[in-house]
């Protein structure tokens, strides 16, 4: 009796993933078909496509202006993550017991806080050292958000690597810096690569914090909200649409680099 | 013949737990010697002292007459073969080896030559572009020795470097690193907790127990004279008899143990009569007879024969509840399988008196 209806709810199930999928493709699909079509007015029916929007956005100089901030910003801001989570993780990893624990915890609470109650603080923060609002100020609030996923991604690697590695360089002549450039940052380099692919996309989609901290030169995410308020046009579902592309081939990229450091090892 | 490592009244400790506790050693120049001790005496320890990786907390340590208790391993003239080999696995077969060579800032051409030599040294040509990962665990074996040995160091430190070696492997590696320490005419400080290997390969066998040196010496010394309880049962085999020294003279102590006494030479340890004691004896050493011998005597029951080619042994019980082992080759002599009661007999100077 159960067997003969079995085949109900594997098919319910089936149904109701693809219907998951499609609520989850569906709007950026949408949204990118608009980018196409040939009208001010988004919506269907569709009548013709073209490419003009595209053209447009390439063409206007604050969009380009906000992707060169954007990009600066997020490179920026990883690389000082880089250094100072890296630091943060080795500093972590030698300590023991229960600093080790607390430094831990610390390390965490800024990912736990809510994105506006970090942006608001970390404007508090750039007021109270004097750091005028704009481009230092989001590189030092995305910066700060970043370390932690940097340290955390580096924790976990370091922890696999062996006392042994270190100290057989220092056997053979190695003083400690040279043993950390030489044998822990290699060994670190697929968790390296991985946070500086995390830090660069947290930044480019960050918005409460370039909101908060930002001045005269908005990142994208910034632009195309002011730009969403006084009305929204194709033009901005086609920077959308470029800045999903960039985004998923860096993830196609890591995944590819990732993969091959794996094979290699 | 002048000592190139010494280690003088050297203690360590973890946290509040005393790991060595003052601990003499010295290492002859050009000698192979070994520590031996079981799993947590401290063997290791001691080595990682010897090469700079733990500091202790008294004593000194001399190398080639200079105190380095306080200098930083990248600073010492020792070169430790690590337990897990440590190989870099990023770095090929030949930059393994270049490794300590290249921060000696040696010329690239002489680098290279003594990498080739090093390869031809372990035998292990043809695998310089390798990575460690594509070597079996021989060759990552003999790259970490190639590797350790390139910068030619005043002594040689390895921490039971055949522990992951299958059998077979391992013997052959056994006399491998002893001819490669012939062959560099080096001291070599190898550590392992199988007997077996340190008696194969040593000119010097120190037997550490709890962080102490129990008794060191050849080989043959330790086998034929130990002079504990627990060096008479770590090297090699030996049956024991618990009883009561009664009386000492010229070298002979008379033993009373339960059902009898027992004669037997004196060990080193000074002994007065009264004191409690133990009589030692090798397998090899036990005589089977069908008459009460002679001198010694013990009589006793046959309980198992196992079977091991030319050293098999049969294991006997007698009335007192003591298990004695006696090895016989089969091609020799049978020992047959029964219930009759049989008495196992040696000289005097095949057992050695020990305290209990
Ligand atoms: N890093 C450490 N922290 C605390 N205890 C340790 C540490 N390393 C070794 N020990 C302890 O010291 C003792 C001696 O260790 P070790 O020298 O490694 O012995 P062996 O090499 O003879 O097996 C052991 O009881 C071990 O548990
Ligand atoms: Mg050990």
């Amino acid at each position: 009796m159960t067997r003969s209806f079995a085949w109900v709810g594997s098919w319910l199930l089936q149904a109701y993933y693809m219907l998951f999928v499609a609520f989850l493709v569906l709007p950026i699909f949408v949204m990118i078909l608009m980018s196409f079509k040939n009208s001010e007015f988004l919506g269907f029916p569709i009548k013709g496509l073209t490419l003009d929007w595209y053209g447009a956005a390439l063409a206007d100089p604050a969009i380009l202006g906000a992707v060169a901030t954007t990009a600066f910003v997020a490179a920026v801001s990883t690389l000082i993550a880089l250094v100072v989570g890296t630091w943060a993780a080795v500093a972590l990893e030698r300590l023991q017991g229960l600093a080790k624990a607390v430094a831990f915890v610390i390390l965490c609470i800024p990912l736990a806080a809510p994105g506006i109650i970090s942006a608001i603080s970390l404007r508090i923060f750039a007021f109270d050292i004097g750091l005028e609002l704009g481009v230092p100020a989001i590189i030092m609030a995305h910066t700060v958000h970043a370390v932690p996923f940097v340290s955390l991604m580096v924790l976990a690697r370091l922890s696999h690597l062996p006392k042994s590695q270190t100290e057989a360089a220092k056997d053979l002549g190695a003083s400690p810096i040279t043993a950390f450039c030489l044998i822990t940052l290699p060994f670190l380099k697929p968790s390296l690569i991985g946070a500086s692919l995390f830090g660069l996309l947290l930044s480019m989609d960050d918005f409460n914090r370039s909101f908060f901290l930002g001045g005269f030169e908005p990142t994208l995410p910034i632009l195309v909200f002011e730009r969403m308020s006084t009305g929204i046009s194709p033009q901005i579902n086609a920077i959308a649409s470029i800045v999903l592309l960039v985004t998923l081939s860096m993830g196609f990229v890591g995944e590819r680099t990732l993969r091959r450091i794996g094979a290699r090892k | 013949m002048t000592d190139i490592c010494v280690l003088r009244d050297i203690t360590a400790r973890y946290g509040d737990v005393t790991v060595i506790d003052r601990l003499n050693l010295a290492i002859p120049e050009g000698a192979f010697v070994t520590l031996l001790g079981p799993s947590g005496c401290g063997k290791s320890t001691t080595l990682r002292m010897i090469g700079g990786f733990e500091t202790p907390a008294a004593g000194q340590v001399l190398l080639a007459g200079k105190d380095v208790t306080h200098v930083a391993p990248n600073h010492r003239d020792t070169n430790l073969v690590f337990q897990d080999y440590a190989l870099f696995p990023h770095m090929t077969v030949a930059e393994n080896i270049a490794f300590g060579l290249k921060r000696k800032g040696a010329p690239r051409d002489v680098i290279r030559q003594r990498v080739d030599e090093l390869m031809q040294l372990v035998r292990l040509p043809d695998m310089a572009q390798r990575l460690p990962a594509m070597l079996s665990g021989g060759q990552r074996q003999r790259v970490a020795l190639a590797r350790a040995l390139a910068r030619d160091p005043a002594l040689l430190l390895l921490d039971e470097p055949l522990g992951a070696l299958d059998a077979k492997l391992r013997e052959e590696m056994q006399h491998e690193l002893k001819s490669l320490q012939r062959a560099t005419g080096k001291a070599f400080v190898f550590v392992t907790h199988d007997q077996e290997e340190a008696l194969t390969m040593s000119d010097v066998v120190v037997v550490m127990n709890k962080g102490r040196i129990e008794q060191q010496g050849a080989p043959v010394e330790l086998y034929r004279d130990p002079q504990s309880r627990f060096v008479a049962s770590f090297i090699g085999k030996s049956n024991f008899f618990e009883g009561r020294l009664q009386e000492a003279s010229a070298g002979i102590g008379r033993v009373e143990v339960a059902g009898g006494t027992l004669s037997a030479r004196l060990g080193s340890a000074p002994l007065k009569a009264g004191d409690a004691v133990v009589v030692a004896v090798r397998p090899e050493k036990v005589a089977l007879a069908t008459e009460r011998p002679q001198g010694n005597a013990i009589e006793a029951r046959l309980q198992s024969l196992s079977y091991k080619g030319a050293k098999s042994t049969a294991l006997f019980a007698d009335a007192f509840g003591r298990r004695i082992e006696m090895d016989f080759n089969p091609e020799e002599r049978r020992i047959e399988a029964g219930d009759s009661s049989v008495w196992l007999g040696w000289q005097d100077a095949d057992g050695i008196v020990l305290a209990a």
